[in-house]
């Protein structure tokens, strides 16, 4: 996991986006990731082809997160558990 | 004499050329005209279907949350934004971002299931429940929310995990939830103490916030702050409202709380029993302050939890 500097927002919760390369690599640049390197914060799938890329939380530090259910309740859990980060 | 004989062979050419293939020229030209149209078009189409499909999802799914999930509680309403193809994601981070392949729409009901409560103003409070208590909260609130939205397949997988892994804590948080004290007690109660400690939660907080929690099913009782009010103030406002009181002091005031159970068990209160709370009452320790940072960084409590009998305050209602 990569540590964001960067704030939590103020103006909008979810972002809701279709998985195209531009934009996903200008919020994976954000969050100090690349494609290459994207991988699911759970299951550890290659996500780079971003066809089971599902989302991307950047709170506190970024879960990636793939298409499976079981490791979005896994993600979810860890942003639960994340609070000594903020 | 050469070039204007030329320019004459060019024209005839271009006026053969066109004579000779004017059907196929037509044909390409629209040919050319209804293509770009297609790839014009169907990026509209695309971005329209991405919106409308996504959009009445969205509307349903917070409607729901906001009206039957958590009512009185507004201010935890998460708020989303569906970004088009050549928007850009807005500067600021966001708690998430969640992607939708194109014709796959469907598969947002499972992250916003899972994530949607997480998501919301209501993570700056949960620091304040320790961690089993937390996950109970947002466990049972996405559980509920795939209820309503008849979505259960989805969210029972929660709901097992939570069973599975902390059952005492998710039957906790649902009596509290089934009994309606979620929003009206103990979320108010966080936010009010959010608010006082400027989000800097010490562990007293979330020591003694937790197990007021855990306590909240087992008893009908709201909380008093006895503070720098009469006595009789808080007497008074305990009998009104004819339900037990958990009476909250802290340093000097604590001689004060003291008198204001003494007098509210003259009238119509008793204390709980070590047997029915699990621990000592009064609960007393040490409180330590976090924030503001100038203040005391500790200092003594004190927790007395009464139980409403009814008579003789009754009569004097």
């Amino acid at each position: 996991m990569i540590f964001v500097s960067g704030e939590i927002l103020s103006t909008v919760d979810i972002v809701i986006t279709r998985p195209e390369q531009k934009k996903i690599e200008a919020i994976l640049h954000k969050v100090g990731l690349t494609t290459e390197d994207l991988k699911c914060s759970i299951c550890k799938e290659d996500l780079s082809d971003l066809k089971h890329l599902r989302a991307i939380f950047p709170y506190g530090s970024a879960v990636v997160c793939c298409d499976k259910m079981e490791c979005l309740i896994a993600c979810r859990d860890l942003l639960i558990k994340k609070v000594a980060e903020e | 004499m050469p070039s204007q004989q030329s320019v004459l062979t060019l024209g005839d050419f271009l006026k053969n050329f066109f004579e000779e293939f004017y059907w196929e020229i037509i044909l390409g030209v629209a040919l050319l005209f209804f293509g770009a149209l297609y790839t014009f078009g169907r990026k509209r189409i695309k971005k329209w279907l991405f919106k409308r499909k996504v959009n009445p999802t969205l509307e349903k799914i917070m409607a729901v949350y906001e009206r039957d999930i958590l009512p009185e509680f507004v201010e935890a309403k998460p708020k989303i934004k569906v970004l088009e193809e050549k928007e850009v994601a807005p500067s600021e981070l966001p708690f998430g971002y969640i992607f939708v392949p194109m014709g796959q729409e469907e598969l947002v009901w499972d992250v916003l299931l899972t994530c949607l409560p997480v998501s919301c103003s209501l993570r700056r409070i949960r620091v304040l429940f320790d961690e089993k208590l937390r996950k109970a909260m947002f466990d049972v609130l996405s559980y509920k929310l795939g209820e309503k939205l008849d979505k259960g397949e989805t969210v029972i997988k929660i709901r097992d995990n939570a069973i599975r892994v902390y059952p005492d804590d998710y039957e906790v948080m649902e009596k509290i939830y089934e009994d309606g004290k979620l929003t009206t007690i103990i979320l108010y109660e966080a936010s009010k103490r959010f608010r006082a400690t400027g989000g800097k939660i010490s562990i007293s907080d979330v020591r003694e916030f937790s197990r007021l929690v855990r306590k909240m099913p087992e008893i009908d009782a709201g909380i008093q702050r006895i503070f720098k009010s009469p006595a009789d103030y808080y007497v008074e406002e305990a009998i009104k409202k004819k339900r037990g009181v958990i009476l909250l002091a802290r340093g000097t005031y604590i001689e004060k709380a003291i008198q204001v159970a003494d007098e509210l068990c003259k009238k119509g209160f008793e204390k709980f029993t070590t047997d029915e709370l699990g621990f000592s009452n009064p609960d007393t320790g040490i409180w330590y302050f976090v924030h503001p940072e100038s203040r005391l960084k500790e200092t003594p409590f004190m927790c007395i939890w009464l139980k409403w009998k009814g008579g003789v305050a009754d009569e004097m209602l």
